[in-house]
């Protein structure tokens, strides 16, 4: 498949994927996500009070040790305390809620018409749990050494090199989310197992490789610029109200519902499209 | 993914351990850093913040201070920590509301506050001593001066000195040495006795903890107290004292070695008059130090011991050496070229010396010296008789001036080049333009003793050179809601009486 066709391939998904943007029911895994994501960085911003204490006083310590527990600084350091916290919701709960969301839009587009997304995502929610550690564990690790790469020094004196040290995180982000981009689907509509779905995962994603790039790609390149600014909360923190970084958090969360139903739209469109293909 | 599932375990375990006075020391701090950056922001907009957005300000501050100002529990821990930090924001507060009362005219005000931080806070020991060393300061100010002695006594007695540290704790080693001050100044008789006691407080301090930035600052303080009491003789071992006191301390040292030294030449130069040990000074200095501004001023001060002995030809050849050997010493090379017009001036080589005049504010524009040399002509022309030279240099001089002023609208410098500017008119007899200069830089001084002093010459020169008692009272006028609520308000006033009276300064 050349270029032109997989973007093609890309932007049917995509459409496909808006065409259901009407229907309700589909909207509501990423409208419960959204809320559990919500409430967590309400207990973050809200960390000093006696209920949320023992949960978020420890986590910003941890993130920026005791003075992430003074204002502003808490402000400062609530960006990378909430994208911690993000990643062992990724596991726990996001996991469950791209299943239910998977077998819901694959309902939706004619295919197991007799799914039930909230049960039966409940009968494989231990091994969406297990694949979704592994693909979050990869991702993290694997993304996390490349800045590492980079002498520290170098990156803030050349601007060239930290825009790039940026995007090849973002570059190498996509890849490995592309990757792992079918295993839900794999999981849930296809029966398997979770280290068998690694397998079935990796052959998908390689058999359509420009496509569910591209499919993977859009929603990080339309969230970088908040994925940026979240990273900036140092600058937001000192030049603007503190309570800006909020603000940002918080639409970040909005912004998450609203490319999760394209992107869990779309990946299911082309994973249904490409087991037609196949069979 | 692990440490994010042991954290949950943590605080899953942790649950009953929430304190709940980390609530409340949250929101003081979010209150109070809120309220310090409306005031930063109406600074940085005076224009917008007339008196009552001030007064309303300090009220905002006191009010946080009430707010804030919670009973310590009486256990456990973490609940007294939390507790006594929201309390030292409410001190911070009190103090805060204070210093803006204080601003605003009203002492009374702003000394009850301060009265408030060191009554109720006694377990904030630094902002205790700062809030009694600003009650003092404001005392002092009135004129209000054994009260003032009382609370500088009682900041030192509350925290002992850290040499070098922000806030009270480094403000408190001034104490003996100003107390000291302080007295002399009511009882000359007094100046041994007292100045006798700081030094046996320095002297202690600095042999109690050597080699560390206390005994440092002890021994800076104890080279004040000789040169206060001008014994030059002392002052030079004081000097070399504190000189041993730096070498003793880790490196980097926490004084400039140099600067030391510097002091050390000046002393036996100015005050015993002993030039040769000032010039074997300067030599060590030269061969101990030979980097940085101490050795470049040193340079220079060679060059003047040569020159003030009349060996011209060594002078400039040392201003030679130091234009090759400290090229980064900005400050020093431009004293020096002013130096060398001098010396070329008094060898009679004027044309040289006027070239090097010119150079001055081209290479050092920024520098005191480049304000100087404009009236160097000035003063050569007056000299040699040559009134039409002199009038063109006082002309050339405005030019400069004026240049300046237009050039670098920010630099610390413009109110040294105005009253350079006014000395210029003043001596071009340009009376109406002086008094305009004078009348700008009073409004750049603000509501100070300094600024009033350029509004009554102003207004002196108006009245006075020119008989224009109409332009003196309008700018008394125009200038009176300026120095509203400060001392000069009655005084301006009783002018404008005067002026209607018709009556002769």
């Amino acid at each position: 498949m050349n270029l032109f066709q997989s973007l093609s391939l890309a932007a049917w998904a995509w459409k496909h994927s808006f065409r259901q943007a009407g229907r309700g029911s589909l909207w509501v895994p990423f409208l419960v996500l959204g809320a559990v994501e919500a409430l967590l960085l309400f207990g973050l911003v809200e960390f000093h009070r006696p209920e949320f204490q023992p949960l978020a006083v420890p986590l910003l310590r941890w993130v920026g040790g005791e003075g992430a527990l003074h204002y502003p600084f808490a402000l400062q350091a609530l960006p990378v305390a909430f994208a911690r916290l993000q990643i062992a919701i990724a596991v726990v709960f996001a996991s469950g809620i791209g299943g239910v969301a998977t077998l819901a839009f694959a309902r939706a587009f004619g295919a197991h018409g007799d799914a039930a997304p909230w049960r039966d995502t409940g009968a494989r929610y231990l091994p969406l749990v297990v694949y979704s550690l592994i693909a979050v564990a990869v991702v993290v690790l694997v993304a996390g050494l490349l800045p590492g790469l980079v002498p520290h020094q170098v990156q803030l004196e050349n601007r060239m090199v930290r825009w790039g040290t940026r995007f090849g995180v973002l570059a190498l982000t996509v890849i490995l989310e592309t990757v792992f981009a079918y295993g839900t689907a794999w999981i849930v509509l296809g029966g398997k197992g979770p280290l068998a779905a690694v397998a079935a995962a990796c052959k998908t994603a390689a058999r359509i490789p420009l496509a569910s790039l591209a499919v993977i790609a859009l929603p990080a390149i339309l969230a970088y610029p908040l994925t940026y600014l979240e990273g900036r909360a140092d600058v937001i923190v000192s030049r603007f109200r503190p309570e800006l970084v909020i603000a940002v958090l918080a639409t970040g969360i909005a912004a998450r519902v609203l490319l999760g139903f394209l992107l869990a739209g779309s990946l299911t469109r082309l994973f249904l499209w490409r087991e037609e293909r196949a069979s | 993914v692990i440490r994010g599932a042991a954290l949950l375990i943590i605080a899953l375990a942790g649950s009953g351990c929430a304190v709940p006075e980390m609530h409340q020391r949250y929101e003081a701090e979010r209150d109070v850093w809120r309220a310090q950056r409306d005031v930063e922001q109406l600074r940085l907009r005076p224009a917008l913040a007339g008196m009552p957005v001030w007064e309303a300000m300090a009220g905002r501050f006191e009010a946080l201070g009430r707010t804030y100002q919670v009973p310590l529990p009486a256990a456990p821990e973490a609940s007294i920590l939390e507790a006594k930090q929201t309390r030292a924001l409410a001190a911070r507060s009190f103090s805060r509301a204070a210093a803006l009362r204080a601003d605003l005219g009203d002492t009374a005000a702003a000394l009850g506050l301060y009265q408030e931080v060191f009554t109720a806070f006694p377990e904030t020991p630094d902002l205790v001593a700062g809030a009694r060393l600003d009650h003092a300061r404001l005392l002092e100010s009135g004129g209000r001066t054994e009260g003032a002695i009382t609370d500088y006594e009682a900041a030192l007695a509350a925290l002992p000195p850290r040499a070098g540290e922000p806030g009270a704790a480094g403000q408190v080693m001034q104490v003996p040495l100003h107390v000291a001050r302080l007295r002399t100044a009511g009882d000359p008789g007094a100046e041994s006795a007292v100045y006798g006691a700081a030094a046996a407080y320095y002297r202690d301090l600095a042999d109690r903890e050597p080699g560390t930035l206390n005994a440092t600052e002890a021994r800076s303080r104890l080279v004040d107290i000789t040169t206060d009491r001008q014994d030059w003789a002392a002052a030079v071992t004081a000097m070399r004292d504190l000189e041993a006191e730096v070498l003793r301390c880790p490196p980097p040292p926490p004084e400039d070695l140099g600067r030391i030294r510097l002091g050390i030449a000046e002393a036996q130069h100015s005050g015993l008059h002993d030039d040769d040990a000032a010039l074997a000074t300067l030599n060590a200095l030269l061969r101990d130090y030979p980097t940085g501004l101490s050795a470049a001023l040193a340079t220079l001060a060679l060059a003047r011991y040569h020159g003030e002995n009349g060996d011209v030809d060594q002078a400039l050849g040392l201003l030679d050496g130091m234009r090759k050997d400290f090229p980064d010493q900005d400050a020093a090379q431009a004293q020096a070229l002013l130096y060398r017009a001098r010396l070329l001036e008094r060898a009679k080589r004027w044309n040289e010396a006027l070239d090097v005049l010119r150079s001055i504010p081209i290479e050092y524009p920024l520098s005191d010296a480049a304000l100087d040399a404009p009236l160097e002509p000035v003063r050569h022309y007056r000299e040699s008789g040559d009134e039409a030279a002199r009038l063109q240099a006082l002309a050339d001089a405005e030019a400069a001036y004026r240049s300046f002023l237009g050039r670098y609208p920010v630099t610390d410098r413009r109110l040294h080049a105005r009253e350079k500017l006014i000395q210029v008119l003043l001596a071009e007899e340009r009376y109406t333009a002086a008094a305009d200069e004078l009348s700008t830089l009073s409004q750049d001084l603000g509501p100070s003793p300094a600024g009033a002093k350029a509004l009554w010459t102003a207004a002196r020169l108006l009245e006075v050179r020119l008989g224009d008692r109409a332009g003196a009272t309008e700018l008394f006028l125009s200038a009176a809601p300026r120095f509203q609520d400060t001392p000069t308000a009655a005084l301006l006033d009783s002018e404008l009486v005067r002026l209607r009276e018709g009556r002769a300064p």
